[in-house]
This record gives C-alpha cells, structure tokens and sequence, in this order.
C-alpha cells in the first residue's frame, strides 16, 4: 500500500468521523429538550435519573399552555392560508398577464428583505406601523408580520413549482380552450399545484409556529404563543418548558419531513411528464 | 375570403423591436407558414394573433372581425405549443373533452366528438392514458386534437414538431397536411425548419429581425431567393459576389454580356447557383461549347464530401469556390486535384440585388 493510498484512507475516516460529530452535535442539541421532557429529576447523569409523563399531562391541564397552544396554531394557520393565497394570486397574475420581466425581479428582491432585516427590527417597525391602527393589539398583527417572514419561503416554493409545470403553457393552453380566469385557476392550476401549494403550507406553518422574537413583542396578552409559554416556563420549570419545545419540535420535524417528502413526489411526478 | 389578416402590427420588448410593421392575409383554408430564424419575431407574430401578446400598433382580423380587445379565449383560435402544453393531471380523453366541458356541452356530444377526433388523430386505445405514458409524437396528436376540439376559425401551430425526432417528425408532418387538407382549415404555422414549411405550406412568409422579407408560394421563394441572406437561408450554397460593368456581368471571374441573362439588376450584389444545377465533366461536349443555354468555367478539383446517394464536389474557378452535387457513382471518376469543366444553365443563375 503506498502512502497516498493510506493518507487518502486516513482522510476518508477523518471526513466521516467529521460528518458523525455534526449529526451528533446537532441530534443532541435539537432533541435534548425531548429527553428533557420526560424528566423529573435530571441533575449530574448522561440521562434523567426519573423518568415522567407528568410533564406532558401538565401541559394539557394548564389553561395558559393550552391557550398557547391554539394561539400558535390560529397564527400558524392564518398566516399560512393568508401567504398562500396572496402567493398564488402573485405568481397567477405574473404567468397569467403578458410577461413582465420586471415584476418578477421586483418580486425576488422584496421577498428576500425579510430575510437580511433582524426579526426584531421588523416587528418593532410593525409594532409602530400599525400601533395606531385598527389591527394593533389584535392577533392580525402577529399574522402581518409572520406573513412577511414566511413570503422568501412560500414564494420561492410556489415559483419554483410553477417553472416545473411550466405554469405559463398551461394557463395559455387553457385561455386558447375558451377557459377563463376562474376555470383555469380550479381546474387547470389548482390540481396542479396542489403539492407546491401544500408544501408551502407546511413551511409556513412550522416557521410562524416556531417564532418567538417577533410573538414577543407583538402578540397580545390574550395570544400569548407557544414560545412565549416556553420562555415563560423554562424559568419556573424547564421539564416542563421542555416537554412543550418537544412538541414545537415534532410539529416542525413533521413539516419538514413531509415538505421533503411531498417535494419529491412532485418533482418526480412532473419529470416525468416532461421528460 | 380571409381567415386572418394581420395589418401594420408592430412589438416591442423594452427596447428589442420584436415584430416591426409586419402586414399578411392568409386566405381560408390556406396553409400559411411563418419562416425564420431564431429570435426574427415569428412565434411573437403568432402569441399576437392568438391574443397571449398585445401589439403596440396594428389590427388582428380573425374571419373578418377585428379582434384586437379580445382576450384569448375569447378568439375562435386553436393553439399548439411547442411542448404541447397537454394537462398532465387529465386523461387523453379528458384532454381533448376540455374545450367541449368549458362550453358545458351534453355529455353524449361530447363523447362523440372526442371518439371521432380520436379516430382523425388515430388515437384509438389511448383514451384513458395520461400524457406522461404518450410518445412525442401522441403527445403532438392529442395536442392537435384538443386544439380541434374547440372548433376554431383558425389553427395556430408554434413550432410543433421541433421536440420529436427525425423520423418521427416526418410521418407526423404527413398526417398533420393530411389532417388540414381533410379538414379545410385556416392555418397559421411557425416553423424555423425550411423542409417542414417548404412541404407543408400554401405560402410562406420569411421574417428576419421582426420584419417580412419575403412573403410567395413555396416553389417561388426557393426558385427566386430576392437577396443572399435569403438565398443563404435557403440553404443556397454557391452565393458569390458579383457586379454589372460597362453593360456586362461578372460571374465567377469572367464577364458575360448582359442580355445573355434575363432579367440582370443593375445593383446586383451576389449570383447564387444551386450545388444540383452545376454540372461538372472531365471533356466537354460540342453540343454544350454550341449551345446558348449555357455558361461553361474551367475549374480544378479540390475536394469532395460524401452524403449517401449524392456527393458534394468542391471545385475552385479563377479563385472562386463553388460545390457541385452529383450522383455518388459518378463521382467515383473524378480525382482531387484534376482539372474539370463546370457548366451551368444561363438560366440556374440567379441574381441577388443585396
């Protein structure tokens, strides 16, 4: 064996040894609160040295967790169906209406915005804005700014499944049928789209669901969200404060699994109708 | 009586002028063809007609009515796209049922309908696949008849057979002037492929940078190429320079008297020679030195291309290079770097003014 042959064997387990300590790292960080969760004493062990359910049936005994819980959803779920349709409604007129170069590039440019501002700045500028208005202090400013952070992610989903169907041909085809707005929106597009439009869903909910800088400033008392009951419990008591961050992470783990898998179907669906 | 007329229409993107000025009529039932390269404003031409882009000036006539403030669906056009722009979650059946559903007719009309444009199509069998489980060429069939479904005025095709393979294209081609000659209908159809417009068409327009630079009858446009861009188009090979001096015309290095040829133009930039019409000989014949009817050049051999049935000879006179298409056994006799005659019809020069 020469001794390229060993430094490159040497390198290979470097690199794997590498790629294991991330997982690990990141396996670690993401699901200790789910062990957590089932602790009631865990102090100087590897593991809990009690194990409980007790942390998960307090949280659905407690009225402020639970009204947490729904709070997070409502947001997560307006916020989600709002983004879409306005979403949809963008990428239709830009593939519905003769091609302007120019709306997309605008487009692209202010969907990223939210991306490069801090959350923080975007909702003390929200909480101004709209402070004086009829929607300050309502849970709708909550969905405005969650709207907003979630956009670079629905739009980007929704753009890149209409470039895949090649949305612009079929609205056409359909037009040059007789079809109008409406027709090729529910039977041409729709069933379509229907994997993009779910997948974005999905991103959107568990990103809305899982923020917490911008609930806290801009959720009021009454939609208190499931972060801010988080934050809240994990200075009382972090087994408990735990086992709610475990289902914040199963609500995202699922999303995001599923935005995988229904990305995969769909994109093998529509290669092969291309190909 | 007219199935379109496009007058004066005029496109721009930005600053691109896409269609410039661009004025045609094709006849009902007339097979019209747009020719052009890539990017000369044809397929824009046809989007215009169909009502998918508006024009900046002109009017779009379709069956007499101007329909210049209609939207697409609601002109009476059928449109074939280039990737056939099939529904990828209906069946064939319900691909081609479409148009007929919009117009809520009765389900039994339906149905028979789509059973006799599965029958003009021979599409028999394929009723209940999706498009995915269809050849190209099916694809290009069950496009076709969804667009035949509506009952248009007008069929516009946009380059539909340019996604299928040789072959394929060229049995497709026969059923598709089968099915306009069957069914008598208006069309309008975009192609950059010279063999496709030249076997399909009635007429051709040729467009280049957005504007008509020639607009006849297939056997005309190719027998008659009015400047060398076209003559280049058209796959004219031997396109040299040329003038008219002092009443006489310069061809390949010698001059000739003007009135040997018809119709010389005095600004004549090019003559062009098709490589079938240049005939070459190891000795010449006395009937030919005699006759009126031809040119004859002394050359030398410089090469030669072998293309199955036909071979291309390359030859070179006083500087000048022309090719020569001959029969592949015939060229068998004739060696590199021999001197040959070259002898032309007077008439097989055609004159190019730019």
């Amino acid at each position: 064996m020469s001794i390229i042959d060993v430094l490159y064997r040497i390198l290979k387990v470097v690199i794997y040894l590498a790629i294991a300590l991330t997982l690990l790292y990141i396996s670690l960080l993401s699901f200790s609160p789910v062990i957590g969760a089932f602790a009631l004493k865990w102090h100087y062990t590897l593991l809990p040295e009690v194990w409980t359910l007790d942390n998960f049936k307090f949280i659905f005994s407690d009225p402020f967790i639970i009204r947490s819980l729904e709070s997070s959803v409502l947001v997560a779920f307006t916020t989600s169906l709002s983004s879409l349709v306005i979403y949809l409604l963008v990428i239709l007129f830009m593939h519905y209406k003769e091609q302007r170069g120019w709306i997309n590039t605008l487009f692209e440019i202010v969907v990223i915005i939210p991306l490069m501002i801090p959350a923080i700045l975007l909702a003390l500028s929200m909480y101004e804005l709209y402070r004086p208005t009829a929607i300050g202090g309502t849970f709708l400013i909550l969905v405005f700014a969650h709207i907003t952070i979630v956009s670079p992610y629905v739009y980007r989903n929704l753009y890149s499944v209409s470039k895949i169907i090649d949305m612009k041909s079929l609205i056409e085809a359909s037009r040059s049928l007789g079809a109008g707005l409406f027709t090729t929106l529910f039977k041409v597009i729709l069933p379509n789209i229907y994997h993009g439009l779910l997948g974005a869903f999905l991103l959107s909910f568990a990103i809305s669901f899982g923020d917490f800088e911008i609930a806290n400033i801009l959720a009021p008392w009454q939609y208190r969200t499931v972060t801010i009951a988080i934050f809240q419990y994990s200075f009382k008591n972090i087994w408990i404060a735990s086992a709610i961050i475990s289902i914040v992470i199963f609500v995202s783990v699922t999303a995001t699994f599923s935005v995988a898998y229904i990305s995969r179907k769909a994109i093998a669906k529509y290669t092969e109708v291309t190909r | 009586m007219e199935g379109v007329k496009v007058v004066n229409i005029t496109k721009k993107f930005g600053n691109v002028v896409a269609v410039n000025s661009v004025s045609f009529s094709v006849e009902k039932g007339e097979f019209f063809t747009l020719l052009g390269p890539s990017g000369c404003g044809k397929t824009t031409t046809l989007r215009i007609i169909a009502g998918f882009e508006r024009p900046d000036t002109g009017e779009v006539y379709i069956g007499g009515k101007l329909v210049n403030e209609y939207p697409p669906e609601k002109r009476k056009i059928g449109f074939v796209f280039q990737n056939y722009a099939l529904f990828p979650h209906l069946t064939v059946f319900e691909n081609i049922a479409f148009p007929m559903r919009i117009k809520r007719m009765s389900e039994d009309k339906i149905r028979e309908k789509v059973k006799s444009l599965l029958e003009l199509l021979k599409l028999e069998g394929l009723e209940n696949r999706y498009p995915r489980q269809l050849s190209g060429g099916q694809q290009q069939r069950v496009a076709l008849a969804r667009a035949l479904a509506r009952d248009p005025e007008v069929l516009l095709l946009d380059e539909p057979l340019s996604n299928l393979d040789a072959l394929i294209r060229m049995e497709v081609r026969r059923e598709l002037k089968n099915l306009q000659r069957k069914t008598g209908i208006t069309t309008v159809y975009v192609t950059h492929d010279q063999d496709e417009a030249f076997s399909l068409s009635d007429r051709i327009a040729v467009m280049d940078r957005g504007r008509i630079i020639a607009l006849d009858a297939p056997s005309n446009l190719f027998e008659n190429p009015k400047s060398a861009w076209l003559a280049r188009f058209l796959r004219y090979k031997n396109i040299v320079e040329s003038r008219v001096v002092n009443g006489e015309v310069e061809i390949l290095g010698r001059r000739f008297r003007i009135d040997e040829f018809p119709s010389v133009p005095r600004d004549l930039k090019f003559i062009t020679i098709r490589p079938d019409a240049i005939h070459i000989s190891k000795q010449i014949d006395e009937g030919i030195i005699k006759s009126s009817e031809y040119v004859i050049f002394k050359g030398k051999m410089r090469d030669k291309l072998f293309y199955g049935h036909f071979t291309e000879i390359y030859i070179t006179i006083d500087g000048y290079e022309v090719i020569s298409m001959i029969p592949t056994e015939e060229s068998e006799y004739y060696k590199l770097g021999e001197d040959v005659y070259v002898y032309v019809k007077k008439r097989d020069v055609k004159f190019l003014v730019a």
